[in-house]
């Protein structure tokens, strides 16, 4: 079938179609989904450089679990399961590992580091991006990590409170407060703005 | 009655006195007698000590009220805000979305915080749908191959076709071994 057909499907039909080992139908998949849930997690981790990390082992779970959703119609909550889990495991992660600078870098040119690079500031990606853009980023980011995940399923994911309640293991009134103390966070930080 | 009160008298009228609900005359006959007799003064002070304290402490309890009235209301309107919070999400009852909707029509901040949700969504809609689009990496093609390489490994598939593949040969082999013998 030509790809471009694949393109028109609908997503539920692209999600059947891909449990059916259609491999064309998976990469076609794999494209739609993959611009959103990098964005996903470029709001949702720290760590700059964790994000490709983490879009590719979403997707990598997605495509590897997909035959065993049993109700095409969930894809996007169970997709979201997997997208917070992965926010809950790196956060686990990040709380144990400290970052590590590796000793042999430099090491063929013929000199060793002499001061460790901060990786945390990287003032020409900083400058490069706008302002509010990154201003709305650092107040997501220093939102607590409950109301960040609420807020970003909520608003980026466009989920439901009960999905996003199944997907984060609380219940309706939780995604509620959660999301309305998030905001009320979100509009104290950016109110120059807004 | 005469300007020399009994000490009976004058404890009955002492907690008047003190509340300054007696007669200008009566008044002067307790003040009269208090002054020359030091019991009931002193049972004069104690009294009045007591209905001091009695009386600060009421007014203690009556500012702290008002406080957790204040209070209260502010946490009534917390409460407004979260229902508000999930009116723009569509998240509400019926009852409650025509609750909110009274609500915002009657009160001005209440119209105005409902103003910066919507202007929040949108800031954050139109930072979001910018992200999204600025993603340039493709996965599609290194999860494919991942995948691949993954099931050629460990795929139920290969294992199938070992097995099959093992039976066959087994089989001709017994046969071979058995048309060998017959010969």
């Amino acid at each position: 079938m030509p790809k471009l057909f694949y393109k028109k499907i609908p997503l539920e039909e692209l999600v059947i179609l891909s449990q059916k080992s259609d491999y064309r139908a998976l990469e076609e998949l794999i494209k739609r989904e993959q611009r959103n849930i990098f964005a996903t997690f470029a709001y949702l981790s720290k760590k700059r450089e964790n994000v490709a990390d983490l879009t590719q082992e979403a997707l990598m779970r997605m495509a590897r679990g997909l035959v065993n959703l049993k109700n095409p119609k969930t894809f996007k909550s169970w997709l979201n399961q997997i997208i917070t889990n992965l926010f809950y495991d790196e956060l686990r992660k990040s709380t144990r590992k400290p970052q590590l600078v590796s000793i042999d870098d430099g090491q063929e040119s013929g000199h060793y580091y002499t001061q460790i690079p901060d990786y945390r500031h990287k003032p020409a990606e900083k400058a490069m991006s706008l302002e509010l853009d990154k201003t709305i980023k650092n107040e997501i980011q220093s939102l607590p990590e409950h109301f960040r995940i609420a807020i970003i399923l909520r608003e980026l994911q466009g989920l439901s409170y009960e999905e996003i309640a199944s997907a984060t293991h609380t219940s309706i009134g939780t995604v509620k407060s959660r999301i309305a103390r998030a905001r009320g966070k979100l509009q104290d930080g950016l109110k120059n703005y807004i | 009655m005469t300007a020399n009160l009994t000490c009976t008298q004058v404890s009955a009228l002492l907690s008047f006195y003190i509340d300054d609900k007696l007669s200008t005359q009566l008044k002067q006959f307790v003040e009269a007698h208090l002054e020359v007799c030091p019991t009931c003064r002193a049972k004069y002070e104690a009294l009045k000590s007591m209905v001091n304290s009695l009386r600060e402490a009421h007014e203690k309890l009556a500012t702290i009220k008002s406080g957790h009235e204040e209070n209260s209301e502010t946490t009534q309107y917390d409460e407004f805000k979260t229902n508000l919070s999930a009116y723009v999400d569509n998240e509400l009852t019926d009852e409650e979305n025509i609750k909110v909707k009274k609500y915002v029509i009657s009160n001005q901040k209440a119209r105005q915080d409902l103003e910066k949700l919507y202007n929040l969504k949108k800031v954050l809609y139109n930072s979001f749908d910018k992200a999204k689009n600025e993603v340039k990496d493709d996965y599609s093609k290194f999860i494919l191959k991942r995948i691949d390489i993954q099931e050629e490994i460990y795929g139920p598939d290969s294992f199938a076709k070992v097995v099959a593949l093992f039976i066959v040969i087994l089989t001709v082999f017994t046969l071979t071994a058995v048309i060998i013998f017959w010969i």
